[in-house]
């Protein structure tokens, strides 16, 4: 594998860190945005990547997310955070094209496992 | 669109009362639906060829609704499943949507919110109903038109002659001729009657719909 980028969106500081600091240690490289649309200017899909979108992100500050979401799912594998219990919000991504969907508050192992099944589904696809 | 008659809502339930308010439901605004007591009863009556969608509940006796949904998935039964239920959780609503539901709703749930999901689900049914064998050879064909073909044969369904199109296009007669030729023979039809007579059925259908 030449490159292996995780993309990683949240507004949550803690959230970007600890992510980036995971899947790095797991051999990743790690690429961290505040929002869909900046992630969207500059993304360049590998052949093994896969992109972990927190789903807390503000709403009012992005007009235009929805598309973007859906536009972002048909160029990468993406992996939605959301709030435990928090369904709606679950079968919206998985609507718009999220290959899957993780409930906060996020378990080190379990992450790493369905990144790396997010990954391998975008290399079967 | 939604709105067609034959169109029809199937509940499964276990709960004699939640098919009930989902039927009236369906019947308030003009649609008709059928009520089953189980999966296995469901399978035994339904016929894919039938237009609807089906809203299934998740926990019922003999076999759950996400079964069921695999079932019809694995005996590829497109019509659109709607699956609610009064215990969920996010693991089992990405079940249900990663394999195809075009909804996953909460019990208890506002009557507006299961309506729209129903019309939405049907107005999927409509549009991905398949097309019979010969609609669907001609739309692959029709995909393979070059962008000049497709307006030449715009212009052949409105009645126009290769002379007129030439005008019309800026092209030689000849090129218009041409062009026709070539369609035709993509479409695989002799002339250009034919090739009339061929798309009309499709143009009713999609005022009918």
């Amino acid at each position: 594998m030449a490159y292996n980028t995780v993309f990683i969106i949240s507004n949550e500081p803690a959230i970007r860190d600890a992510l980036a600091e995971l899947v790095i240690a797991a051999g990743f490289h790690a690429a961290t945005f505040l929002s869909l649309k900046a992630c969207l200017d500059v993304l360049r899909p590998e052949p093994h990547c896969c992109l972990v979108l927190d789903n807390g992100i503000d709403d009012k500050l992005e007009p235009d997310r929805q598309a973007n979401f859906t536009s972002i799912c048909s160029k990468i594998p993406v992996l939605v955070l959301t709030e435990r219990g928090d369904i709606p919000a679950a079968v919206n991504a998985i609507r718009q094209g999220a290959l899957d969907v993780i409930q906060k508050p996020l378990q080190h192992e379990n992450i790493l496992e369905r990144i790396k099944s997010v990954v391998s589904a975008r290399i079967k696809r | 669109m939604s709105k067609k008659p034959q169109q029809t809502v199937f509940i499964i339930d276990d709960d004699e009362a939640v098919r009930d308010s989902i039927k009236e439901l369906a019947e308030s605004v003009g649609l008709k639906a059928e009520c089953y007591t189980s999966a296995p009863a469901f399978l035994d009556a339904f016929e894919p060829v039938q237009p609807g969608c089906i809203v299934l509940d998740v926990r019922m006796a003999e076999m759950s609704g996400l079964v069921l949904q695999s079932k019809l998935n694995a005996l590829g039964y497109t019509t659109p499943v709607i699956v609610i239920t009064g215990h969920g959780d996010v693991p089992m609503a990405v079940q249900a949507m990663k394999n195809g539901a075009v909804d996953f709703i909460q019990k208890p749930y506002r009557d507006q919110f299961l309506l729209d999901s129903i019309n939405s689900a049907l107005e999927q049914d409509a549009a991905t109903r398949p097309l019979s064998t010969v609609e669907n050879d001609l739309d692959k064909h029709l995909a393979e038109l070059t962008k000049r073909e497709k307006e030449v044969l715009a212009h052949l369904q409105a009645g126009s002659t290769a002379k007129e199109i030439a005008r019309a296009l800026c092209i030689s007669p000849r090129t218009a001729e041409a062009h026709r030729r070539n369609l035709l023979q993509k479409l695989g039809v002799s002339s250009v009657k034919k090739l009339i007579l061929l798309l009309t059925p499709r143009k009713e259908r999609n005022q009918d719909s």
